[in-house]
C-alpha cells in the first residue's frame, strides 16, 4: 500500500513535470482518444483532414507546445500572457472544434482498446478545458502504472513464497523504474499494454502452478485478448499464454476432454476479440493499420542478416560479419539509455556518465544473474513451469522487437531502428523480479543491504528525472 | 502471549539495513541534486521562437527595413533578447547597426546593436515589462548594409507569432530567446519555475499546491520507500522468529 501511495506520488509529480502533449506521440494519441470520444469512430491512419482536432491544433501552436517537442532549446508559453491569450482562443471553440480531428493520424494504426477506455475520463472531464482535462486523464491512465506494480508484487509473493523484503524490492525496482513512471503520466497505449503483458504473466504464472481451472484459462485468455487489442506488440503475450496452456496441461495432466474444453475456451476467447477488433475496431482499415503487412512486403527477409544484426546488436561485429544495417544503435541505446530513463520526446536525458555507471551496475547485475541462476539451477529446474512461461515472455519480446527493427531499417533504407527502451517495458515485471532474485540469493547478511543500495539507487533516478524534466521545460 | 520482536537469535537487520538505504539517498542527493540546484546560471525568461532544428531560414533586411514578428511573450525578468545574425555579404566592415524594438500597450524597450560585428548570436539588453505581456519585436536594419537574421521555417519549430519581412507575411520566425541575466540558481528559481508550470496546468494545479507536492515528492518518495522496506524487514524477522 506504502509502495502504491509513492507511485501515485510520482505519478502526479510527472503529470506536472511534463507540459501538455510532451510525451512520446502523446499529440496523436490523445488525438485519437479525443476522435473516438467525441465522435465515436476510430480515426483514419491514412485519411481525412487533419490528425488534430481544431481545440488541440490551437493549443499546440498558441501555447508553443508544438515546437517544444523534441527541441531542448525551446520552452512553452509559460506566462500569464500567454494563459490569457490562450483562453481567448479556446472561447471561440466550439463541440464541432472538438471531433474534427479525423485523421490521417499515425497512430490510428493501433487497436482501439485503450482509447475507448481513456474515452471514459475524456467524456466524464469533457467540461473542463483542455490543459485541465488532460491533466486528468493522465491521472486515470496513471492506473495502469499503480496495477503494474501491484501485479509485479503478486508475481513476486508467488515466486518468492512469504519474503516480504524480495517482494518489495521487485515491486519496488519497478515502481522507481524512471522511464516507466515518466510514462504513467503520458496519454499512450504503452501504458495498458505494459500493465496487461504483467497481467498475462500473473495468469500464466497462476495458471502453471495452481493448475489449469476453466476460470484460470478464461482470465489468462481473456488478458491476452485484451493485450492484442491494445496494440501490436500485445502479439507477444500469445506465445505466453499458449506455452502457459501447455505446461499446465504437462504438469497437472487433465483428462482429454477437459485440456480441450479449456483450450477451445482460450482460443474461442481470444478468437472472439480479435473478430470483434477485425469487425468493429479498424476504422475501416487493415488489421493494426496495415503494420504487419507493410513490414512484411516490402524487402526480403534475409535470416544470416537478420542474426547477425541480432548479434551486433550486443555485441562488437566480427570480422566474418556484415555492417549492422541502420545508425550505431544497439545494446546502450535501447536498454540502457532509453529504458531507464530519456523523458519527453526522448530529449530529456541524464548526463552521460549516469548512462556509463547504469551500464556497468546492469552488467554487474546480469553476471551476478547468471551466477545465481547457476548456482541454484536446481531450484529452478524444480520450478521449470514458471521459468518456462517467463522466458517465454522475455524471448517472444526481444524477437519480435528484434524483428520489427530489422524489418524497419530494411523498409527504410536503415534510416530508423524503430525500437527504443519504453518498448521493454511489457516485461518490466521480469526486471523487478531479476533483481529480487540476485540479490535474494546472496548470503543472507549481504542480501538485504544491496536491496538497499539498489533502492537507493532507485530513488536517486526517479527524484532526478523528474527533476530534470521540471528544468528543462519550466525552467 | 504472542511474542511481538524477534528473538534475539535472529539476526535485527531492518534498522541496520534502512539507515544505509537512507544514508545512500542522503549522499547521493548531496552528490548529485545539490550542485544541480544551486549552481547559478543566466535563466531563460521566454522562447518566442526556438532556433532550426535541422535547416536554418535566412531572413534578409535591406537598410531601414524591419522585421516585425507579433504576439511575443515578455516578462518581468526578460532582461536580454538573443538572436542569431550576419552580414548579408562578408565584408571588413562587419554588419550593419540592428535595433530591436519591443512594443505593445504602455510598453516599449528599444536597444541597439552597434554595427561592425562578423555574424553570429548577439545578446542585447533590453527593458522588461511591469508584467507579463504580450508584444511585438522588430528588428530593425539601421545601417547602410543588408543584415541577414536567422530563424526557422521548419513546421516543426514555427512558433504562434506572425512574421513580416518588410510589411510582407513570411513563413516562419527569427529564432529569438528572452534571458534574466541575473545569474540565480535553480532552487533561488523555484517560485518562477512552478508558477511556469502551474500555468500549464491552466492553473488545475495553483503554485501553493505545486510547493506542497515538490515537497512531498522530494521527502515521500524516500522516506516510504524507506518504510516499506524496514516494514518487509521486520515482518521477514519476525516470521523467522516465529
Amino acid at each position: 500500500m506504502l509502495l502504491l501511495l509513492v507511485a501515485a506520488l510520482q505519478s502526479v509529480a510527472w503529470d506536472v513535470a511534463l507540459p501538455a502533449f510532451q510525451g512520446p506521440d502523446e499529440d496523436t494519441h490523445f488525438a485519437y482518444v479525443q476522435h473516438l470520444a467525441e465522435t465515436g469512430e476510430v480515426p483514419s491512419a491514412t485519411t481525412g483532414g487533419t490528425a488534430y482536432s481544431s481545440e488541440e491544433e490551437e493549443a499546440l501552436v498558441t501555447l508553443n507546445l508544438l515546437p517544444l517537442i523534441g527541441d531542448a532549446s525551446s520552452r512553452p508559453a509559460w506566462s500569464e500572457a500567454d494563459l490569457k491569450a490562450w483562453h481567448a482562443v479556446e472561447r471561440t471553440i466550439n463541440s464541432a472544434g472538438r471531433g474534427n480531428g479525423a485523421g490521417p493520424n499515425p497512430i490510428a494504426k493501433n487497436p482501439p482498446l485503450y482509447y475507448a477506455a481513456m474515452s471514459i475520463p475524456y467524456r466524464l472531464f469533457l467540461w473542463l478545458p483542455l490543459l485541465k482535462r488532460l491533466f486528468v486523464m493522465r491521472l486515470f491512465n496513471a492506473l495502469c502504472y499503480l496495477a503494474t506494480i501491484a501485479m509485479t508484487w503478486l508475481l513476486a509473493g508467488e515466486l518468492f513464497g512469504s519474503v516480504r523484503w524480495k517482494q518489495l524490492l521487485a515491486a519496488a525496482s519497478v515502481a522507481l523504474e524512471p522511464q516507466l513512471s515518466f510514462m504513467s503520466a503520458v496519454i499512450n497505449a504503452d501504458n495498458l499494454l505494459i500493465a496487461l503483458c504483467t497481467a498475462v504473466l500473473l495468469a500464466s504464472v497462476r495458471l502453471v502452478t495452481r493448475g489449469p481451472s476453466m476460470s484460470r484459462v478464461l482470465t489468462t485468455s481473456a488478458l491476452t485478448a485484451a493485450a492484442v487489442l491494445t496494440h501490436g506488440r500485445g502479439l507477444v503475450t500469445l506465445p505466453v499464454l499458449g506455452v502457459g496452456l501447455l505446461v499446465a496441461w504437462l504438469k497437472f495432466r487433465p483428462s482429454t476432454a477437459d485440456a480441450l474444453r479449456r483450450a477451445a475456451a482460450a482460443v474461442a476467447t481470444v478468437g472472439v476479440a480479435f473478430l470483434a477488433y477485425v469487425a468493429f475496431g479498424r476504422g475501416g482499415g487493415s488489421l493494426y493499420g496495415g503494420q504487419i503487412t507493410e513490414l512484411n512486403s516490402k524487402t526480403s527477409f534475409n535470416l544470416r542478416q537478420f542474426a547477425s544484426s541480432i548479434y551486433e546488436f550486443y555485441f562488437p561485429r566480427l570480422l566474418s560479419m556484415q555492417p549492422r544495417l541502420g545508425p550505431a544503435y544497439g545494446y546502450k541505446q535501447v536498454f540502457i539509455d532509453t529504458f531507464y530513463g530519456s523523458f519527453g520526446w526522448l530529449e530529456v536525458k541524464f548526463t552521460e556518465r549516469i548512462y556509463d555507471v547504469l551500464q556497468l551496475l546492469s552488467a554487474l547485475g546480469l553476471i551476478g544473474l547468471y551466477t545465481a541462476v547457476v548456482a541454484r539451477w536446481r531450484r529452478l529446474w524444480a520450478a521449470w513451469p514458471v521459468v518456462a512461461v517467463m522466458l517465454t515472455l522475455l524471448a517472444t519480446n526481444l524477437l519480435f522487437l528484434h524483428y520489427v527493427s530489422y524489418r524497419a531499417l530494411l523498409s527504410d533504407n536503415g534510416a530508423d531502428p524503430l525500437i527504443v527502451g519504453r518498448y521493454l517495458l511489457p516485461m518490466v515485471s521480469l526486471f523487478g523480479l531479476a533483481i529480487a532474485f540476485t540479490l535474494g540469493s546472496l548470503p543472507k547478511r549481504l542480501g538485504p543491504p544491496m536491496a538497499a543500495l539498489v533502492l537507493a539507487l532507485g530513488v536517486l533516478l526517479s527524484l532526478g528525472g523528474i527533476g530534470i524534466t521540471v528544468v528543462r521545460f519550466y525552467a | 502471549m504472542p511474542r511481538r520482536f524477534p528473538s534475539p537469535s535472529v539476526p535485527r537487520a531492518a534498522v541496520p539495513v534502512t539507515v544505509l538505504a537512507a544514508a545512500a539517498i542522503l549522499l547521493g542527493a548531496l552528490l548529485w541534486f545539490r550542485p544541480y540546484v544551486t549552481k547559478k546560471q543566466v535563466a531563460v525568461s521566454a522562447v518566442p521562437a526556438p532556433n532550426a532544428l535541422t535547416v536554418t531560414t535566412p531572413y534578409q533586411l535591406a537598410p531601414g527595413e524591419q522585421a516585425c514578428m507579433t504576439a511575443v511573450a515578455v516578462e518581468p525578468n526578460s532582461l536580454a533578447a538573443q538572436f542569431e545574425l550576419h552580414p548579408a555579404k562578408p565584408s571588413p566592415q562587419g554588419g550593419p547597426p540592428v535595433a530591436l524594438v519591443l512594443s505593445a500597450p504602455g510598453y516599449r524597450s528599444v536597444s541597439q546593436l552597434a554595427g561592425g560585428y562578423p555574424g553570429g548570436l548577439a545578446t542585447l539588453p533590453m527593458t522588461p515589462p511591469r508584467h507579463s505581456l504580450l508584444a511585438t519585436a522588430c528588428f530593425v536594419d539601421r545601417g547602410d548594409t543588408d543584415v541577414v537574421l536567422l530563424g526557422s521555417s521548419e513546421p516543426r519549430t514555427v512558433s504562434r507569432s506572425a512574421t513580416s519581412v518588410g510589411g510582407i507575411s513570411v513563413v516562419g520566425d527569427v529564432a529569438l530567446t528572452l534571458f534574466d541575466t541575473h545569474p540565480s540558481s535553480l532552487l533561488s528559481q523555484a517560485g518562477t519555475i512552478f508558477g511556469h508550470a502551474s500555468d500549464l496546468t491552466d492553473h488545475l494545479i495553483p503554485v501553493w499546491l505545486i510547493w506542497i507536492l515538490a515537497v512531498l515528492v522530494l521527502f515521500g518518495v524516500p522516506v516510504g520507500i524507506l518504510a516499506a522496506f524496514y516494514t518487509a524487514l521486520r515482518e521477514d524477522e519476525a516470521a523467522a522468529a516465529d
